[in-house]
């Protein structure tokens, strides 16, 4: 019968374009996958790599821009136990979740020589005291601020949040700027700003308060939601803080809009690039804190690890080495302004004559936190946005949001 | 070729779109019921097991689920209800015969042919309370004191509402425009000689004409409004009370990695959508046979 035979051939002809993807090469390939690297740098790395490695092919595989896409991906990716991907980068507070599930490995004695690396990024590759990423470039939350009408207003830069208020009131509110924008939206970044706000008035937390002390933590807690209110109520932070992510916040600055500005270091060559309207009049600061505290910096970031599922881990770990050694950090410093993991990064002459700040981000970097490292960190990521942004919106007051968020943390935290 | 032998040659070649249908459509629903009962979390795979009945149980305590169930009630029956009325009066202006028609239906058609996505990224950039579009016309028209913040907590339930009726409403229009091409243009001349009014006229003749197509049009919008997540994700990410079931469900699959208590609210989504759907149809056949 024709027709059944032609029926059968189309199904035939499907199978096989299916079968034919595969294929076969002498030389092995090692594919990493991270987020893009506009400048280059990391291209270029790369390929100086391959030449130097014959045998081996490195695939620098470019990942989605956006953090909690980037996270969904690779959570499909592993838990199909895909073998493709070799090397994953990932954000600082995704180790403890990739290692619980088995997704990466934990990397071999000495391969990481934990006194060369900044202490905050080190902590985020540790999970139950192994080793199961490479720091790669750090990020913390920094303040800027505008030298130019501090100065000329004779106003030191504030280290409390009492002088930081009474400047926004002297400088910003005459000129009708905003005083000070954040990332109030509810996202991952609402985590980072408001985890600085905590550690500002001196709360926590820290597993131990959580579990063992919630009353301390639901105090501190309250303390800091109340000062994120302050602003709010007192117009320093306009409204729309609520909805703003990094780059919402980083345009009024670099518009010459806002007096202070909380971000990430990124910011400072847009603030000194073209186009910003703030050129030269910018300055970087630890965050203010209250009397008698001191102020922490959230660690962002993003280390490297080797997937559980890679085919060729000894070629893997070699290129890891190589990417996250001094050679490309100090590349990825001067060409793309990635702020290196090393501390005797910071301390070469080149990255400091391309990237005169780094002192003062150095001197920032000396100050900071993680976020709690959980492998349940995203839902204790959400239950901290949720009720942090339902008391800025007045939704709930600040208590029933402390006592809520603690209850439900220590839930989690205690299995 | 007798009856038997076509019936077989029929079976065969409607194998392979029988095997799709299975496959990806009722494959993964049953297997959704299936991991519904289990507890499985891709990031603690080695704690699988069966959970009888305890996701269910856990989903009737869920505030979460609930709330959001309420929020994604209001969005579907607020966008829907909008959607109706003005897809209605611009398929009635798109019916009369003016010039530059085909350009007005071609525009139309522009707001349904973008992506969600693109869409709502659009809609961000112009109702930011600073730098948006919207608030800067406002204020040039002097209709504005502070700036209005359109995506904080008072109104981004009505924003995000109206990015939908904004880009779904051609969707209504077009269907309904169908609807009206579709009626026999000799009622609306006997009805001219009868002497009848315009409003005696859309009552008698084009309402109950067009019924069927209304219904179809608020069946599509209504599963798929109910359905909403793309919007949502991009405008608030599911803060300010606008987080629908949808939102909910990708945060506790993809994020949190809980595919058992995950399958169990989109089994749960999956009943209620039909259960509605199977209404409205229901409802669109009484009144169909009403006529």
């Amino acid at each position: 019968m024709k027709t059944m035979s032609a029926v059968v051939l189309c199904c035939l002809v499907a199978v096989s374009l299916v079968a034919c993807s595969s294929q076969e090469s002498g030389e092995i390939q090692i594919v990493f996958a991270a987020g893009n690297d506009p400048s280059g740098a990391t291209e270029a790395l790369v390929d100086e790599y391959n030449a130097a490695h014959p045998g081996v092919r490195v695939e620098f595989q470019t990942m989605p821009a956006n953090t909690d896409t980037q996270h969904d991906v690779y959570v499909t990716y592993l838990s199909a136990r895909e073998s493709d991907i070799d090397l994953y980068s990932l954000d600082v507070i995704w180790t403890a979740e990739f290692a619980r599930a088995g997704w990466i490995v934990a990397l071999p004695d000495g391969h990481i020589r934990p006194d060369e690396f900044l202490g905050g990024p080190l902590q985020s590759v540790t999970y139950e005291g192994t080793f199961y990423a490479v720091p790669w470039f750090t990020d913390a939350g920094v303040l800027y601020y505008r030298k130019d009408l501090l100065e000329e207003a004779g106003i030191p830069v504030p280290e409390t949040w009492t002088d930081f208020r009474s400047a926004c009131r002297e400088i910003a509110e005459p000129r009708g700027m905003d005083g000070f924008v954040w990332q109030g939206a509810r996202y991952e970044g609402l985590v980072c700003d408001f985890l600085e706000f905590l550690w500002s008035v001196g709360g926590t937390l820290d597993e131990t308060t959580v579990v063992e002390s919630p009353a301390e933590a639901e105090r501190g807690i309250v303390e800091a939601l109340g000062l994120m209110l302050s602003f709010l109520d007192s117009g320093i932070s306009p409204g729309g803080v609520l909805t703003y992510k990094e780059e919402d916040s980083r345009r009024l600055f670099t518009e010459g809009q806002s007096l202070f500005l909380r971000n990430w270091p990124y910011v400072w060559s847009m603030a000194e690039g073209e186009g910003s309207k703030i050129r030269g009049l910018a300055g970087i600061a630890p965050l203010p804190h209250v009397e008698g505290r001191t102020s922490y910096s959230t660690i962002g970031g993003w280390n490297v690890a080797l997937s559980t599922y890679s085919e060729h881990p000894d070629e893997a770990l070699d290129f890891l080495r190589f990417i996250t050694g001094e050679r490309a950090m100090k590349k990825r410093a001067i060409e793309g302004g990635y702020l290196p993991t090393l501390r005797s990064t910071y301390e070469d002459a080149d990255v400091l004559a391309a990237n005169p700040h780094f002192a003062s981000f150095f001197e920032v970097f000396q100050n900071t936190r993680n976020r709690p490292r959980s492998p349940h960190y995203p839902r204790m990521s959400d239950i901290i946005q949720e009720n942090v942004h339902r008391v800025l919106t007045y939704e709930i007051e600040p208590g029933e949001a402390a006592a809520d968020m603690v209850r439900e943390l220590a839930e989690i935290m205690a299995g | 070729m007798n009856t038997r032998q076509r019936a077989r040659l029929a079976f065969w070649l409607l194998a392979p779109a029988l095997t799709f249908v299975v496959v990806l459509g009722a494959f993964p629903v049953l297997s959704q019921f299936a991991l519904s009962f289990t507890k499985f979390n891709l990031k603690f795979a080695d704690e699988r097991g069966f959970a009888g009945l305890s996701n269910f149980a856990r989903l009737v305590s869920d505030g979460v689920f609930w709330q959001d169930l309420g929020q994604t009630a209001y969005f579907t029956v607020v966008s829907v209800g909008l959607e109706l009325v003005l897809g209605l009066a611009a398929a009635l202006l798109l019916n009369k015969v003016f010039r530059g028609r085909t350009a007005m239906n071609s525009s139309l058609i522009v707001p349904w042919a973008l992506p969600t996505v693109v869409a709502a990224t659009m809609w961000s950039l112009l109702l930011n309370d600073r730098i948006g579009l919207v608030n800067s016309v406002l204020e040039r028209l002097g209709l504005m004191g502070e700036p209005i913040v359109w995506l904080g907590p008072r109104l981004a339930m009505t924003s995000v509402i109206l990015a939908d009726v904004w880009k779904t409403t051609p969707f209504v229009a077009i269907i309904l425009l169908a609807g009206l091409k579709s009626i026999p243009n000799q009622y609306y001349e006997a009805a001219a000689l009868d002497g009848a009014g315009r409003w005696a006229v859309f009552r008698s003749i084009t309402l109950p004409l067009l019924k069927p197509f209304i219904a179809v049009a608020v069946l599509f919008r209504t599963m798929d409004a109910f359905r909403i997540f793309d919007l949502i994700w991009v405008l608030t990410g599911g803060a300010s009370r606008t987080e629908t079931l949808s939102v909910y469900i990708y945060r506790v699959l993809f994020r949190y990695g809980d595919l058992g208590y995950g399958s169990t609210m989109t089994v749960a989504l999956f009943v209620i959508v039909f259960v509605l759907s199977l209404g409205l149809i229901r409802f669109m056949r009484i009144s169909g046979e009403a006529q």
